[in-house]
């Protein structure tokens, strides 16, 4: 191991030690996107961030979630390609007919 | 919700009269939204039966309202409107009936994804962790099979906690508006969100992000 690595580590490590680990990471990235955390959990995630690629992607990714529905609202029903029946149709216009 | 400005004689409340777009044709009403509605309400109700329902009532509700729209833009947003409203009234009713919490089946979903023990414990597994996704992703919007993947992994969820995603990320409620509805406390739903995204996450990656087109 050169040297290099062997800081990389020793960093890597003393982080990792003084952050939540990636369990409690995936948590807080979730109610990141349903409220302000506060200023602790900000910077220790920010800390966290920076040695683990991991938990940068899955922060990234279920937000892109929420980009992807909100883009695209009729996309989803749509993609179910639910339609009502004939038969289905045919009840609610005699119903509709006989309360008009 | 206007009155029609296009026949300034008509009172507002008289039902019956000439406008095209009128909606006391109920055929035409259905036969234009009923497909859009049923869809709009599946998606979140998941019972075919309990959708229909959902549409006939907004239909009925619409009748009373005898309102009439310039074009069926307006007609539909108009509809959709009435619809979310009794599409939240039916989770009210659900919730007080039973438990809204499903949280049991999503007990540490993904902790078989996580080191078990040592200096790292906790940390993602290396080769079980989220993965890069394909560069991409924008132009999946387009695709309609980016959307079936999409719905047939969230069709996985627990009714309720894709209920609770859905008001929260297609409807972009606020957490205590959901909580209200539903009748579960803000924890819990912080809790639902996070086993919603995990396994959305999840499924969408090993079904889609990742897979060899």
């Amino acid at each position: 191991m050169n040297l290099i690595t062997r800081i990389r580590n020793r960093v890597v490590l003393f982080i990792w030690k003084r952050v939540p680990n990636c369990a409690e990471m995936a948590r807080l990235s979730s109610e990141n996107l349903d409220r302000p955390l506060g200023i602790k959990a900000r910077i220790q995630m920010r800390f966290h961030f920076l040695i683990c690629a991991w938990c940068s992607r899955y922060a990234a990714q279920i937000g892109s979630l929420r980009r992807f529905v909100r883009s695209s609202e009729d996309r989803v029903p749509e993609a179910a390609g639910d339609e009502l029946t004939p038969d289905a149709k045919h009840r609610i216009k005699e119903t509709l007919i006989s309360r008009s | 919700m206007k009155p029609d400005t296009t026949s300034p004689n008509v009172a507002p409340k008289t039902t019956a009269d000439s406008g095209s777009n009128r909606l006391s044709d109920p055929e035409r009403w259905v036969d234009d939204h009923g497909d859009y509605l049923f869809r709009y309400a599946m998606v979140r109700v998941r019972d075919p039966l309990k959708a229909e329902d959902l549409v006939q009532e907004t239909f009925l509700a619409a009748l009373k309202g005898g309102k009439s729209f310039e074009g069926r833009a307006a007609e539909k947003t108009w509809l959709v409107g009435i619809l979310k409203n009794k599409v939240v009234d039916g989770f009210r009713k659900s919730s007080r009936e039973q438990s809204f919490t499903d949280l049991e089946f999503y007990r540490d979903e993904e902790s078989d994804r996580f080191v078990q023990e040592g200096a790292f414990k906790g940390a993602w597994d290396h080769d079980l962790g989220p993965q890069e996704w394909s560069a991409d992703a924008g132009g999946n919007l387009d695709s309609q099979e980016f959307w079936k993947t999409f719905h047939e992994c969230s069709n996985k969820l627990p009714k309720n906690i894709s209920a609770a995603f859905l008001l929260r990320e297609l409807d972009d409620w606020e957490t205590p508006e959901i909580c209200s509805v539903l009748g579960i406390s803000e924890n819990n739903l912080w809790v639902m969100l996070h086993r919603a995204r995990m396994a959305l996450r999840r499924c969408l990656e090993s079904n889609w992000f990742t897979k060899v087109q």
